[in-house]
Formats: C-alpha cells, structure tokens, sequence
C-alpha cells in the first residue's frame, strides 16, 4: 500500500516535471526567436567609410577636422582597448558639429561606447549653453546611434540626411 | 523510504548547503577586510596620497594649504599625478634667449596649454599625441580662478590654480584675451592678468612661460562686430605685451603668424572670423615650434 502511494506520489511527479519542461523548452525558443529579432549582430560598417561619408553627404556650418582617434576617445572617457576602430571629425568650437563613428572591441563594450558618447553631449550641452546658445538645439537632438557593435554620433542640423546615410550603409 | 525519512534528509542536505555557504561568504569578507586593512590603512604603509600630502604641506604651514586633490594621469589633453607641495616663490627674474631652429615634437612633452575655446581647437587639431591642456570655452583670465573644469579621477574637478599645484611643467603656453574683449576698463585687465602671471610663475617657479597675443579676427568679422574687431585686438595685445614685459615672461606674436597683409585673419582661415580652422592651427603650431626659448 505505502508502495503504491510513492510510486503514485513519484509517477505524479514525473508528470509535472515533464510538463515543466516542455513549457520552458517553449518558452526558451521564443526567447531566442525573440532576441535573434531584436539584435543587428551582422551588422557590418567601414568606419572610416562612414564618417567620411557623413562628412561630404550632410550639410554643414562649420568646418570640420579629423581628430586623432586616441584625443577623440580622451574626451569621451572611453578607454581605447574598448574600442576596435574609429574616426572622428570635430568642428572649430564656432559650432557643436561633430561625426564620431566607433566600432566596439566587442558588444559588452557596446554600452560603455554609448555612455562616453552620452556624456560628450551632455558636457557639450552645457558648455555651448552659455557661450553659444544657437548650438543647443542640435546638441539637444543629436543623431546617436547603434548599429550592433557600431555607435554613430552626430551633431549637425541637417538630421534627415544623417540618418539616411546611416541606414543606407547599414542595408536598412 | 518513510516519508519523514526524506524529509528530513532533504532538511539535513538543505541546511548543510546554507552552512557551507555561509563559511564561504565570511571568509571571503574576512580576506577582502584583511587586504584592504593592510594595503590602505596601515600606518606602517607609506603609499596614501592624502596623509603624503598632509605631510609635506604641513612642512610649510597649515595657512598655505588650499585644496588637496589625488591626480591620477586619465587622457591625454588633461593631465594629472599624484600631489606635491605647493610651489615656493621663485628664483629671481630670468632671462629668456630665443632658441635657434625648430623643435620637434618632443619639446612639448613637458608643456602644458592653458586658454579658451581657440587653445581647445587647437590642441583638437594638433596632430601632436602629447599635448597637456587646461582650457574651456568661454575661460578667462578672472573665469581661470572659479571654473572647475580640470577632472580628478575621484569625478571631482578643481580650478586650473589648483591644478598648477598638483603637477609641474617646463613649459607653460597661455593664450587669454578674445573672451575679455568687451572689457570697458584697460587697468583692470592689465591688473588682472598681471596677477595671473605673477600666480603662476608662483607655481611654476622652473617654466619657461609663454604668453601668446591675441589672434586677429576676420575683416568682415571685424567690421560688423562692437566686440570682436581688430580695433580691440590691437589695443589689447599692446596691454598684453607691456604686461609681459613688466612680469618678464615671453611674448609671442602669434597674431602676425596668422595675419594677412590687412592685420586680419584671412577669411578663409575661420567660419566664424574667431576660431581657427585645421589649416590655420597647423600654422599656430609652426610658429610655436619655431618660437622656443630657454632661461640664460
């Protein structure tokens, strides 16, 4: 009798258990459906390609310079073994206009990427708040972007053009 | 098996699981204390920054202590280390010679820049990897006191002056002038960055300093500007050069490297007839480059 109420108790068991795991089997695979949508992960970009496209594509005041990638990733605060390729065009300080185009070493570094490019807006912002406020309003809607490893900043007015060449060299 | 048998196995494995985790988690924080004890907090370890501070400051008396702050080297364009005393008053005036030929880059590998929105332009577009700079849009020479934009790597930031206590150069760049054009009173900026120089070479008593003139602006700039217009650029540099040589300190015309025929800067030089472009910065640097002296 206490045998046959154990093995009751265990083959109730086994049941539930086997229940258990065919809906987390089902919910793992629509987890994975779902992430494999949401990520850019064969994103490729030519960096430098894409910037200097930025460059001659968008419409800008200012004149702009290429900086030296190490300078550039110093004012962002990221640190350059987070980065594995860039290139970055800053304007004279007449204006806020800015390209940075950065690859990131891997995708964990992806958001300390976009924080350091975060940060340099918000530090532009108020900087140019007093001493040239006509700057502000692009400072306050910059074109920032991340395309799987890819992080795209740039601060320009002609914002419709940017984000077409963004997306056209991201198949998108 | 009975069933309270299994339970209370199930207790016993549960409870010795919770043991073990525990022992773990308190030797963990016993170590992590002990290293921490030890590395930091020990007196028989010299290597705290702050009690090395206190104690070389307290050698010159508590009035000269202002700010203490730990400087660690964080990116090239600012530059920290570790804190020293503040400096003493310097030697007697010094004679400067103007040194022959051209430095290379590595003449600037003990230099630091000290200016406004057109020294952060420059040192952007310099292609030189080991230029140090304090600057800021819109600093001045009254502004240099009270702006902290010099960042610890605590996320504090201090003023330049305090800055200048904390780390020492050969040579110190300074470039002041475009932000004060609307001064109404030539006394007071002369005062003024009289007393800048003064507390700097206080600080830097083993700097060569360099005090860069004011760069012209554009002609169509300069005509539709109360301002900025060559007007005031020419009467502030004449302040600049009468203050250097009282303070005996060098002058650089960096003005009549950039200038054209008129006295202006070029128009193509600038979008905004004020900040110069990469071009016209590589022409800046040239002139410095060209434009070295030591102490006789």
């Amino acid at each position: 009798m206490m045998k046959q109420i154990i093995n009751g108790q265990r083959k109730r068991s086994y049941i539930r258990k086997g229940k258990f795991a065919t809906v987390a089997a089902i919910l793992g695979l629509v987890i994975c459906i779902l992430a494999g949508c949401g990520t850019d992960t064969a994103v490729s970009i030519d960096t430098g390609i894409l910037a200097d496209d930025l460059y001659s594509g968008v419409t800008w005041k200012d004149q702009l310079g290429e900086i030296e990638l190490n300078k550039a990733l110093s004012l962002y605060g990221i640190s350059p073994d987070a980065v594995a390729s860039g290139k970055v065009y800053m304007g004279t300080n007449a204006t806020a206009e800015e390209i940075a185009v950065l690859e990131a070493a891997s995708a964990d570094q992806v958001t300390v990427i976009q924080e350091g490019m975060e940060a340099r807006v918000e530090a532009q912002l108020a900087s140019f708040q007093s001493y040239n406020a006509q700057e502000v309003p692009k400072l306050e809607n910059p074109v920032l972007e991340t395309k799987g490893n890819y992080v795209i900043l740039c601060v320009c007015d002609d914002k419709a053009e940017a984000e077409k060449i963004i997306n056209e060299s991201t198949g998108k | 098996m009975p069933l309270d048998y299994k339970r209370s196995y199930k207790t016993r494995v549960k409870r010795r699981k919770i043991i073990t985790i525990s022992i773990i988690v308190i030797v963990f924080l016993l170590a992590s204390f002990s290293i921490i004890y030890f590395r930091f907090w020990s007196k028989d370890n010299q290597w705290n920054p702050i009690e090395e501070l206190r104690r070389q400051i307290g050698q010159y008396g508590n009035d000269q202590t202002e700010h203490l702050g730990l400087a660690l080297q964080r990116q090239p364009i600012h530059l920290y280390t570790i804190g020293t005393v503040r400096a003493t008053l310097g030697k007697a005036d010094k004679e400067y010679v103007l040194s022959e030929g051209r430095v290379d880059d590595s003449y600037f590998d003990d230099a630091l820049f000290i200016g406004d929105s057109r020294t952060e332009g420059f040192m952007l577009y310099s292609n030189l990897s080991n230029l140090q700079a304090y600057c800021s849009k819109g600093l001045s020479i009254t502004r240099i006191y009270s702006d902290e934009i010099v960042p610890l790597e605590d996320g504090r930031k201090i003023t330049v002056m305090e800055a200048l206590q904390v780390q020492k150069y050969k040579k110190i760049y300074i470039m002041f002038g475009v932000n004060e054009l609307g001064w109404p009173y030539d006394d007071l900026f002369q005062e003024q960055y009289s007393k800048l120089i003064k507390d700097v070479k206080l600080l830097q008593p083993e700097a060569v300093i360099y005090v860069e003139n004011i760069i012209p602006i554009s002609a169509s700039r300069s005509e539709k500007d109360t301002i900025y217009n060559n007007d005031n650029v020419n009467r502030f540099n004449a302040m600049i050069k009468t203050v250097c040589e009282e303070q005996n300190v060098v002058y650089l015309d960096v003005a009549s490297a950039l200038a054209d025929e008129t006295g202006a800067l070029p128009e193509n030089a600038s979008v905004d007839g004020i900040h110069c472009n990469v071009e016209y910065c590589g022409i800046w640097m040239e002139y410095l480059r060209n434009n070295t002296y030591v102490f006789n």
